[in-house]
């Protein structure tokens, strides 16, 4: 359909990429002297159409709704596209497509008030190294000097990092909304980066393979575990407004990151009392009954996926997590489980996870 | 000479692009069908040459010393390269590149106390719309809770963006160390986007600075004064911009000589004393640029101020062009000038 309209995520005065009704992504670029020019999204390379001034233009399928990573093929290399802004993800700052979704009012930039993301500098004594990370305060927080506030810890997925929550997934515009409709609290967000190295595992005397462990190894969420809880948080605690115990103190991550949160959560739930899994597992009986504290310190449980993932199975992880929940649920556990409608792993699942996730924390 | 080193400008992990003692920067991409690969950086193409497995690699001729945007040509295309991080320049976000210099120390990032730097969005009644702009709060400002800062207001060049002085122009890492070694006084840094990059180039005498004006002094500066701890006055408040960001500095503090009582240009502009007649709370000039550029219209400018009675400092960056490593230097040259007379 000829509907194009350039995508919101373009760099200021692009025309392309554009989007039309049917969710089609059209790209253009000129590149007079090319063989070929493709469009690489959604793990589809569609052909690209030269035109006689050298211009090359072409579309994809439909694609889901919100955004979506992608790039260029100029003759074999892979390239960003110089109509988009630029996005951590997939282990690189690369393009980033926006399809407009029907509920995208819900993450706009409207003229309410508005929190702050910072971007916070401090050195890392577990690390032995600077780190960053980004921090959200609502929009009360410095007209009010006196009043303290909970904290979620948020984190990215995997090839992602510390710019994803705020950059795509529009988090702090998700939590300016939900204040001004008065149906979140006011809290502080953070979002460091929970990149984490495959832990080394000898080599056999005999020099063959490596052997084979489990999947994620154990131990692989022990690093980032102790940044956050022996550097992160006590350096929020003491550079921000916080209220700082148990109560008020949550922690959510999406794929790689839900998967930390479930970790990290289950051995500390003398830390966090809130806790909410996007797109990375859940929380099974056999981990309460492994982790009996997690049951009586949690206040909230909440685990989503988007509706594709559940459609294709893969995502339980050997449990499933609707059945979790409600088992959770039976045993007395406040546990939720929200499924986005039309999305599959990807940021606009994430999106409506935070802002099904953010209502629900520190109602107490 | 083969010491090339990855840039400190590139994404994480890339190899590419390099840069060696001689300021030569060398980039690589796969592309195994193209016809042909350029290095496109300071004005100049590049050929790139292909190896058996379709990998082309070439290098410029020495650069100058600081950050230099560039970008790939791909069989005619001009794309970012990558396997750098892109910065809002020349227009668009693209690739950068870091050539390494004696006093990259300014601007790196140590272990000393970090301030913060803030995305704002503040309610614009004249554009009708939530602007950005980007808060530097200093190391001390969280935990000194009762003590309010002066405020210096930075703006960007000619296509350039409210990003670009903390990205390439690393303003809040630059503030932190002078902080930490006790070389400026603390204060706050706002940049926001000038609204200039929609003047062609060449019409810049038809440049209307009265919408910007009014954005800066009726809704920023306010918000700014009502959302931080500012002494919202105007002994405690600045205004310093490079090139087009000079220009409307320029203009703005002539047009309003309430506002501000510290004025910086970083190449572009200057102010006679006969500019500065009615000005009577301004506490310092300071002008600057590149020794590539034209710097004894600086000194010139700078005589005539002091002979006339004014506090005037000129600075001339060695070896620099019209590029952001002259302006991360003024910032590192002013800042100590500022405030300093204020307890």
């Amino acid at each position: 359909v000829e509907d194009f309209q350039p995508s919101s995520a373009n760099q200021p005065g692009r025309e392309y990429p554009k989007v039309n009704s049917e969710r089609r992504v059209r790209v253009q670029i000129s590149a007079p002297d090319a063989n070929y020019v493709q469009l690489d999204i959604g793990a589809v390379k569609y052909d690209l159409v030269k035109d006689e001034n050298g211009v090359w233009t072409g579309e994809s399928a439909p694609q889901d709704e919100g955004f979506h990573y992608y790039q260029l093929n100029i003759d074999g290399a892979s390239v960003p596209d110089p109509g988009s802004l630029y996005f951590y993800g997939a282990g690189r700052w690369g393009s980033g497509v926006e399809i407009p979704a029907h509920d995208q009012e819900f993450y706009a930039l409207k003229n309410v008030p508005h929190g702050q993301v910072r971007e916070h500098i401090y050195f890392s004594e577990i690390d032995n190294a600077m780190r960053r990370c980004f921090v959200y305060t609502p929009p009360c927080y410095e007209l009010k000097p006196e009043k303290r506030y909970p904290v979620l810890y948020l984190q990215h997925g995997g090839g992602e990092n510390e710019t994803g929550w705020s950059a795509q997934g529009k988090a702090n515009l998700i939590m300016d909304n939900l204040i001004a409709e008065g149906k979140a609290k006011p809290f502080i967000i953070v979002m460091d980066n929970g990149t984490w190295r495959m832990p080394e595992r000898s080599r056999p005397a005999d020099g063959g393979e490596r052997p084979r462990g489990p999947w994620p190894p154990t131990g692989w969420a022990d690093g980032f575990m102790n940044i956050l809880t022996k550097d992160i948080i006590p350096m929020i605690d003491a550079n921000y407004r916080t209220i700082a115990n148990q109560q008020n103190r949550a922690m959510a991550g999406l794929s790689m990151g839900a998967m930390q949160t479930r970790v990290i959560t289950l051995a500390n739930s003398d830390i966090f009392s809130h806790v909410g899994m996007f797109s990375g597992g859940s929380i099974s009986i056999e981990d309460i009954e492994n982790n009996p504290d997690f049951m009586n310190n949690v206040n909230l449980l909440f685990i989503s996926f988007g509706s594709t993932e559940v459609e294709s199975g893969r995502y339980n992880m050997g449990t499933d997590p609707a059945l979790n929940v409600e088992e959770l649920k039976k045993r007395g556990l406040n546990a939720h489980y929200y499924v986005s409608p039309g999305t599959a792993h990807e940021w606009q699942t994430w999106r409506r996870s935070l802002y099904q996730f953010a209502p629900l924390l520190f109602q107490e | 000479v083969e010491d090339f080193q990855p840039a400190i400008s590139n994404q994480p992990g890339s190899d590419f692009p390099q840069v060696n003692s001689e300021g030569r920067v060398r980039v690589q991409i796969s592309a195994p069908d193209a016809n042909y690969v350029q290095l496109d950086i300071g004005g100049v193409k590049y050929d790139l040459v292909k190896d058996e497995n379709g990998i082309w690699t070439g290098e410029s001729e020495p650069q100058d010393v600081g950050f230099h945007y560039y970008q790939l040509n791909i069989d005619g295309a001009s794309v970012p390269d990558p396997g750098s991080r892109f910065f809002f320049g020349a227009c668009r976000y693209g690739s950068g590149i870091e050539v390494p210099s004696d006093d990259m120390d300014i601007f790196a990032n140590k272990n000393v106390p970090h301030g913060h730097l803030h995305e704002i969005y503040f309610p614009s009644q004249s554009t009708g719309v939530s602007r950005r702009a980007f808060v530097y709060t200093p190391p001390c400002y969280q935990k000194e809770t009762s003590k309010s800062y002066p405020v210096l207001y930075l703006q960007h060049g000619y296509c350039e963006n409210e990003t670009s002085w903390p990205k390439q122009g690393r303003a809040n890492f630059i503030m932190d160390n002078l902080i930490a070694k006790g070389k400026a006084k603390p204060f706050i840094v706002v940049m926001t986007y000038g609204m200039i990059n929609d003047v062609e180039f060449g019409r810049i005498m038809d440049f209307d600075i009265e919408p910007f004006q009014t954005v800066l002094i009726d809704e920023l500066i306010p918000y700014v004064d009502s959302n931080f701890r500012t002494v919202g006055k105007q002994s405690h408040r600045a205004m310093a911009g490079l090139s087009m960001g000079a220009f409307e500095t320029r203009l703005i503090t002539l047009n309003r000589p309430d506002v501000f009582s510290y004025y910086a240009l970083f190449s572009g502009g200057i102010y006679t004393p006969e500019d500065l007649k009615d000005h009577e709370n301004l506490k310092l000039v300071f002008l600057s640029c590149g020794s590539k550029e034209r710097p004894e219209r600086i000194a010139t400018s700078v005589k005539a101020l002091k002979e006339a009675g004014y506090n005037a400092v000129s600075y001339v960056s060695e070896g620099t062009a019209h590029e952001f490593h002259t302006w991360r230097r003024s910032l590192h040259q002013l800042a100590p000038f500022l405030f300093n007379d204020l307890d």
